[in-house]
């Protein structure tokens, strides 16, 4: 295992390569591993089926980590464990250096703070029954003392950083289109000034015009407070855009991380290399003369994942090796790591 | 691994324009009309297009731009009190559609036209094995023994690519995985061989190595067989890789028509233009990304002259104004496409190729 060839880059957004003295990254999982049991056993018993496996992830200051990967890889559950929303069954989370894998009560509260979530459909993380304004105040009001002037100069100050009108704070979520009330779930998470906010899927439901604005008030946000992003897609044109560097999940493992230019260009491994060529470019010349690798066959069943190389049962390229023995963790020319034989 | 590319160069616009001289679908004017509290209020507004035997034609739009309502009224499955088709035709092979008797659309349905929705579970009956719920598709359109409609939906499930395909014929929806579940639709879509395929976001739940798979199939049953296809969806992605032509829908209204290479290297209206710079790219970031400001505007309160050009990078005065009739009709241009603007003439757009 070696870490330190894929720590965040910090500042510059350009990543840089196994640096010493590399500073604290501001979120941190090691080894991490979530496991939820399935009622589907005989006679009413549980199987357990191992949602992520084994993960290390770390996200620097202003830094933009898009996490990709095919629904049941493990992506969505990654960001939630990071958040302490769902309990890890191993591995450390580390919230500006400080471990907050077993934080309970108070002093839980006290890191939430630093850590915010956007989700893909605003209808659920907005009350239906509650105006803007306190939709948006609860964190405020949860995690800061302000006064009454305090609070009400902030809510007009984050409704302006988001694009939408003070006027707005007295209305109703139904009131707004799909991109307002995205609008107003960024409001929230931003409103307690978070390190990381975790973003799940948070454009997929838009309209291309809409996503990209959303998309251009993240990046805003991002280069005027220096916040730090995990952006959880399946849309890897979306990722592309904005990520500074992108972890690629297979059935609960990262199979491939590394600088997001590095690893459209030129990916390493064999399932990222698929998942970028099923794609399909908004050009029909283009798109008729490219290569693509269509894979054969369905992820499989995460309860009861492959031996060796989790990839072995789609890959084009499998080897007698990959059936079993696992890959180790290699590190890629350009940047990141592969767990792959063909890279070993 | 499959290197997909023929390197056949694209219809560029014989056969492909306008759905060539035989067309098996031909919509006309259609205007249908919604009912809201507010009174009857027109969400189609005189969409006309046609669709060759065997082709496959995308229509592409955002969210309330009309493409849903285009298809279900195609297929005749509007909400029959609080919608009706006000104006217009819809013609298979010749057989006008639009006020055809409720049990004769019926049979006409699932035998010489059939639809895939985005969510087979809306589809598919969960409390019955997919096989009898295609046979019983098969059966009441051919007729014949309940052995023979079985005997059907074992081949065509064989067919989409399921695996065992006697075997899983015995199987409930639940027991399939969304790319499966897609796969028996197409199926059960296919199993009367219909003149054409309404496919409505068929791919869009669908993660992207399965959607890859699926359009693969489609593109081989509807070439194998000479399936036309009319494929809705908001994906300019999908419409380049299956398309053969495209109709780009904008506020209850085509604005454009075209066959995709052509679009793709000038799109004649700038809706269309605008979609495509917006797109993020896969192949490299370029700055921040375009947006189309504004929003689409709701049915009730479209804006008069073009209903664009509220959010047109590319608007003057008279775009305000339309036609004499205060809209802005459609344009036909060489190479069978055609354009609802104003400056389709004046104005040189940038596609994406």
């Amino acid at each position: 295992m070696t870490p330190s060839v894929d720590r965040p880059a910090v500042g510059t957004g350009k990543p840089t390569a196994a640096v010493a003295e590399a500073p604290v990254p501001v979120a941190e999982v090691e080894d991490l591993d979530v496991e939820f049991r399935l009622r589907r056993g005989p006679l009413g018993g549980t199987v357990p089926l191992r949602a992520v496996r084994g993960i290390d992830l770390a996200i620097g200051e202003r830094e933009t980590l898009g996490l990709v990967g095919e629904s049941g890889s493990g992506k969505s559950t990654t960001g939630r464990a990071l958040l302490r929303l769902i309990e890890p069954t191993g591995g450390r989370i580390r919230l500006d250096g400080q471990d907050i894998t077993a934080l309970r009560g108070e002093a839980l509260r006290g890191v939430r703070r630093k850590m915010q979530m956007v989700f893909q459909d605003p209808y659920s993380s907005l009350d239906p029954a509650m105006v803007v304004a306190e939709s948006i105040a609860e964190p405020l009001d949860t995690h800061l003392a302000l006064t009454r002037a305090q609070r009400t100069a902030r809510l007009a100050e984050l409704m302006e950083q988001v694009g939408l009108s003070r006027r707005h704070l007295n209305r109703y979520p139904y009131e707004f289109s799909g991109g307002q009330r995205q609008r107003i779930a960024i409001a929230r998470a931003v409103a307690v000034h978070p390190r990381l906010v975790v973003c799940d899927e948070a454009v997929s439901a838009l309209d291309v015009s809409t996503q990209n604005q959303i998309l251009n008030l993240l990046e805003d946000i991002q280069a005027g407070s220096g916040i730090s992003y995990l952006f959880i897609a399946h849309d890897l044109a979306v990722v592309r855009h904005i990520a500074h560097r992108v972890a690629v999940m297979y059935l609960g493992e990262i199979v491939e991380t590394g600088p997001t230019d590095r690893l459209f260009d030129r990916p390493a491994h064999p399932y990222t290399e698929a998942l970028l060529s099923a794609v399909p470019l908004p050009s029909p010349r283009r798109q008729r003369e490219r290569e693509r690798i269509v894979l054969t066959g369905e992820v499989p069943d995460a309860a009861d994942p492959p031996p060796g190389c989790s990839f072995h049962t789609r890959c084009p390229y499998v080897m007698q090796r990959c059936r079993v023995e696992v890959p180790a963790e290699t590190p890629v020319e350009g940047g990141g790591t592969v767990r792959c034989h063909l890279r070993g | 691994m499959t290197p997909a590319s023929t390197g056949a160069p694209a219809p560029s616009t014989a056969g492909g324009a306008a759905g060539g001289t035989d067309p098996v679908l031909v919509v006309e004017d259609l205007e249908v009309r919604f009912a809201t509290d507010g009174g009857w209020l027109t969400v189609l507004d005189g969409v006309s297009f046609s669709v060759g035997r065997g082709e496959t034609v995308g229509i592409v739009g955002e969210s309330g731009s009309g493409k849903t309502v285009t298809s279900l009224s195609v297929l005749g499955l509007l909400p029959p009190h609080s919608s009706r088709i006000t104006r217009g035709s819809v013609r298979l092979d010749g057989v006008e559609l639009v006020g055809m008797a409720r049990r004769k659309l019926e049979a006409v349905r699932g035998d010489d036209i059939s639809m895939i929705f985005q969510e087979p579970m809306t589809s598919l009956n969960p409390a019955f094995k997919v096989g009898d719920q295609i046979a019983e598709v098969v059966r009441r359109h051919r007729g014949g023994s309940w052995r023979s409609a079985t005997a059907r939906a074992v081949e065509v499930l064989d067919e989409v690519g399921i695996p065992d395909a006697a075997r899983r014929a015995r199987s409930f929806p639940h027991e399939f995985s969304g790319g499966m579940r897609q796969r028996v639709m197409i199926a059960m879509a296919m199993a009367c061989r219909p003149k054409v395929i309404i496919a409505d976001e068929p791919t869009t739940a669908l993660d992207v190595t399965i959607q890859a798979q699926v359009l693969d199939l489609m593109r081989t049953m509807s070439r194998e067989h000479g399936t036309a296809v009319v494929f809705v969806t908001h994906d300019l992605g999908v419409v380049a890789d299956i398309c053969d032509r495209a109709v780009v829908m904008y506020a209850g209204q085509v604005v454009e028509q075209a066959v995709v290479d052509d679009l793709y290297h000038r799109p004649r209206h700038p809706y269309t233009a605008a979609l495509m710079t917006a797109m993020p790219q896969l192949t490299g970031r370029s700055g921040r990304l375009a947006t189309i400001p504004g929003r689409t505007p709701a049915p009730g309160s479209m804006p008069a002259g073009c209903r664009f050009h509220p959010r047109c990078a590319h608007a003057v005065d008279r775009c305000v104004d339309g036609d004499a009739d205060g809209r802005v009709e459609i344009r036909e241009l060489a190479g069978g496409r055609s354009s609802r603007c104003l400056r389709v003439h004046e104005l040189t757009l940038e596609g994406t190729e």
